[in-house]
């Protein structure tokens, strides 16, 4: 073999391995469950904040659960989530008022839980001894090739709807703010996580405290 | 711009036929790429890459010139932990900006120096980038894949080591002349580029 020949198949050994490499280490595919986490809001760029300054909240969080499933939801946030809302609507310059009539603006808080069940497979039949060996007169026993995994991403709402908006075709009356907290649900951290995206919520929608 | 492209290929493609005519040494180098984010590309992902890797051939037309075709991957990443506003929507939350570019480019090389020593040439590549950009936020993920028009201009040495076998390291400054970011706004793939590796020369 020559030696230029030699270098070659060094070089596409090495290409090779660079193949190898840059896929395997592909970045970012590391995500802790606080990584997850995601705070959105949006709001109507039609409403004047400046004219809302009274609202109303129920004393509850809204459990959004499919007709006839359990609502295996933990109320053990629930109290702290509305708590949190108020201190921040307070600091943006809104007075809370008891009668939903009379306030410019509602707001609603609602919760949503949905569980995921994937299967992850590893591809190949390495370990596979699924075939009739009649010599010992039995199965060899399968061996799987995946994993069956599951998770659960929680979501948590809050609504602001002007109650003095009518609808004209039938539709729901969009909400004038909406703020969503989204991440995978995980029992250990959820208090902490919730009370950062809340604050992160009203941190970024600053201008519904515009003119007060 | 679309003169310039078609002044381009025209020329590399008259050079490709003059090499039919000659018939002289072809080259192919294999190298691992370092890339530095310029310009558009760095308000997108400001870090530099290290996943790179590239091929190219080249084929001699005429003593001390080549045409060739190169293609390769280089792999942008940076994790952020940002707020972003498009509209009226303001995300928050850890983003994971991927750019995957490969480059797909005829080239045309001129080099110097004399025959057995060091080598530095010049050239110029022109053709297209296979543009993957990705934006992913908490479980959220958006992607576009385009193909933009591009040139890469090269600066480079190669230092034989043996017969027929060298290393090579070069600089590329890689240059779409088209492309939007993942809002739509006007946004050219920029980056530089830094590549080591080995080229073999074959008779």
């Amino acid at each position: 073999m020559s030696l230029t020949r030699r270098y070659f198949l060094l070089g596409a050994a090495i290409l090779l391995l660079a193949v190898a490499l840059l896929v395997s280490c592909y970045p970012g595919d590391e995500l802790t469950v606080s990584d997850t986490d995601t705070v959105v809001t949006a709001f109507d760029k039609n409403n004047d904040f400046a004219t809302d300054n009274t609202y109303a909240m129920p004393d509850t969080v809204m459990h959004l659960v499919s007709e006839g499933d359990n609502d295996d939801i933990t109320r053990k946030y629930d109290a702290s989530i509305l708590s949190q809302i108020a201190s921040h609507m307070d600091a943006l310059g809104y007075t809370r008022v008891v009668d939903p009539a009379i306030a410019d603006v509602h707001v609603l808080t609602a919760v949503n839980v949905r569980d995921y069940t994937g299967y992850a497979y590893y591809g190949g039949y390495w370990g596979y001894w699924g075939g009739y060996y009649g010599g010992w007169g039995g199965w060899y026993p399968y061996y799987p090739t995946g994993v069956t995994y599951s998770y659960s991403i929680g979501t948590v709402f809050i609504l602001m709807v002007d109650p003095h908006k009518t609808a004209t075709d039938g539709k729901p009356v969009p909400p004038i703010w909406i703020a969503g907290l989204n991440g995978l649900a995980d029992k250990s951290t959820n208090s902490n996580r919730l009370t950062k995206g809340i604050d992160q919520a009203f941190a970024q929608s600053q201008y519904l405290g515009e003119g007060k | 711009m679309k003169l310039f492209r078609t002044l381009m290929l025209a020329g590399l493609t008259l050079a490709c036929t003059q090499s039919v005519a000659h018939a002289q040494n072809w080259y192919g180098m294999a190298t691992w790429n370092i890339s530095f984010p310029a310009e558009d590309t760095k308000k997108f992902v400001d870090e530099t890459s290290f996943r790179g890797f590239g091929l190219d051939f080249r084929k001699e037309f005429k003593p001390m010139t080549t045409v060739g075709i190169m293609g390769s991957w280089e792999v942008f990443h940076e994790r952020r932990n940002d707020t972003t506003s498009v509209g009226q929507v303001t995300f928050t939350g850890s983003q994971d900006r991927y750019i995957n570019s490969f480059p797909i480019m005829l080239g045309l090389h001129k080099y110097f120096g004399a025959a057995g020593g060091t080598h530095p040439y010049i050239g110029l590549n022109a053709g297209g980038f296979v543009l993957i950009q990705t934006l992913r936020i908490g479980l959220a993920e958006f992607e576009d894949t385009t193909w933009e028009w591009g040139i890469m201009p090269e600066v480079g040495f190669i230092m034989p080591i043996d017969r027929g076998s060298s290393f090579v390291v070069n600089a590329r400054y890689s240059m779409a002349l088209t492309g939007e970011d993942l809002e739509g706004n006007d946004s050219q793939l920029t980056y530089w580029g830094v590549r080591v590796g080995f080229c073999w020369e074959q008779y």
